[in-house]
């Protein structure tokens, strides 16, 4: 893990906050849109040192927090089903949907299998012939090239026994929809690092472009954020607003063409719904007619999920949906560390580790 | 979710590639990195190697932190300034020196 250490230097990050504190004379506020950053964010304690001059904001970046309660209800309905195994991403599997979560499933006797690869979902299916495994494709554009990599292989296989339910999500349709509905205005964006390394940093220039907003793409490690940071301060306090690659290591301007061509053949852009959002046009991606044969709605002929219930736990006084938008701090939710924990989570911010109300929760101190 | 841990490959077999992640040999995809040679450093993601880090790039990074701990270590020696402007940062840093393996490997996440 030395490879690590070096974008850990506590005197560098020491340094890289003093100068955004001398850059940020006014408050800037920037929107972290990716939940690993906000728990990095958090754990390294970088909210607080540097505020007043920043202010940070989360994001719609966590794939588990916006996933729509009906899908997750869908889910649940295929694993109780006989002869069925749903395989998915760890951590999915506490979020709630309207009725229960995976984890209450298989305590109802349904069979959901944590896998760490989409690979593990074919060899599920090679050990188990005899049940349909449905494979949950959860993420943006970091894991859906992964999930497509395995739809291919199992298409290659020829495995008769695998489907894929894509929940799949881009983030830049949620970038514009967060500012397209002007709830909340923003100095600046922190760019996934992850997510820019398969689609470019290019694809965030309609953000200088279309919205005169400077975007940084950015690592994961502390310095990595505060360099970000930096250059987004600087970008605004020039008034020249522009995209600026803070993760040469791992981004390039075009990003992964082997990783964006598997995605372009196994799927297709189409409306997607977002927990706490709602539903947006073209921000999602489903199985395309080359794949149609592996794409589990359509085996099993599921409803769409646009016209189910997006968010239950609105109605029990949850405010994840304003926490993904940037308008609410977790803190500032009545049910935040009474109520909601990540022991027993209301929402689904509080329970995947990058969660803005988990991260809040964990290292915020603002618990009561 | 985008979790991504970067990693060596220290040995290739058609598309698979071995690492050593947490302490552990693991084979991992390289079906996203054609371009991955025996030696690279890759951001891994659930089990696929996603991009090849550039090693330059890595290298060119480390060499600004290290400049910005000399001019650091320069306006210390000027000024004795205080510490606890920064202590978020200081507090949340011993805790990591402390942490586990796995928890490293867990919390490069994002
Ligand atoms: S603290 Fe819990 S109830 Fe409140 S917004 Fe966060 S997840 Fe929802």
């Amino acid at each position: 893990m030395t490879y690590i250490q070096g974008f850990r230097n506590p005197t560098a990050a020491r340094h890289l906050i003093e100068r955004i504190r001398a850059t940020a004379t006014a408050p800037v506020r920037v929107m972290e849109f990716c939940g690993g950053h906000t728990h990095a964010i958090m754990r390294y304690g970088l909210r607080e040192a540097l505020a007043p001059g920043v202010e940070l904001l989360s994001g719609p970046g966590c794939p588990v927090c916006v996933s729509a309660s009906a899908d997750i209800d869908q889910a649940i309905e295929l694993s109780l089903r006989p002869d069925m195994t749903v395989a998915t991403f760890g951590d999915m599997i506490r979020v709630p949907g309207t009725r229960t979560s995976l984890q209450g499933a298989r305590a109802e006797g349904g069979d959901v299998r944590v896998v760490y690869s989409a690979l593990d979902a074919l060899e599920l299916a090679r050990t188990l012939p005899e049940r349909q495994v449905v494979m949950l494709g959860i993420g943006f554009e970091t894991t859906a090239p992964t999930v497509a990599a395995a739809a291919a292989q199992a298409r290659a296989e020829g495995l008769p026994n695998i489907s894929f339910y894509s929940m799949h999500k881009l983030t830049d349709p949620a970038m514009r929809a967060i500012l397209d509905a002007g709830e909340v205005r923003l100095n600046g964006v922190l760019g996934p690092g992850h997510v820019a390394a398969i689609t470019g940093w290019q694809a965030w220039e309609f953000l200088p472009r279309e919205y005169g907003v400077p975007c940084a793409v950015s690592g994961f490690e502390p310095t990595d954020i505060l360099q970000a940071l930096l250059a987004l301060v600087e970008s605004h306090a020039e008034r020249s607003p522009r995209v600026i690659n803070s993760y040469g290591r791992g981004v390039t301007p075009g990003g992964n063409a082997v990783a964006q061509g598997l995605m372009g053949q196994v799927f297709q852009v189409a409306a997607a719904a977002w927990r706490g959002i709602g539903v947006i046009p073209a921000s999602g991606l489903e199985l395309s007619e080359a794949f149609a044969d592996l794409d589990a709605r359509r085996r099993f002929d599921l409803p769409d999920v646009t016209e189910g219930p997006l968010d239950a736990e609105a109605a029990l006084g949850c405010h994840c949906g304003e926490v993904l938008r940037g308008v609410t701090l977790p803190p500032d939710c009545a049910l935040f560390g009474t109520t909601c924990t990540p022991a027993h989570p209301v929402g689904p911010c509080m329970v995947s580790a990058e969660g803005a109300c988990a991260a809040h929760y964990r290292y915020g101190g603002e618990t009561l | 979710m985008c979790l991504a841990v970067p990693v060596r490959i220290i040995e290739i077999k058609g598309q698979v590639g071995r690492v050593e992640l947490g302490g552990v040999l693991r084979d991992i995809s390289l079906a996203l990195t054609p371009e991955a040679q025996l030696g690279d450093f890759v951001l891994v993601h659930t089990g696929f190697a996603i991009s090849v880090l550039d090693e330059d790039e890595a290298q060119e990074t480390l060499k600004l932190f290290a400049e910005l701990e000399e001019s650091w270590d320069q306006a210390e020696a000027d000024a004795s300034d205080d510490a606890n402007r920064s202590k978020g940062l200081s507090a949340s840093g011993d805790a990591d020196a402390s942490s586990d393996a796995s928890d490293v490997v867990g919390e490069t996440d994002a």
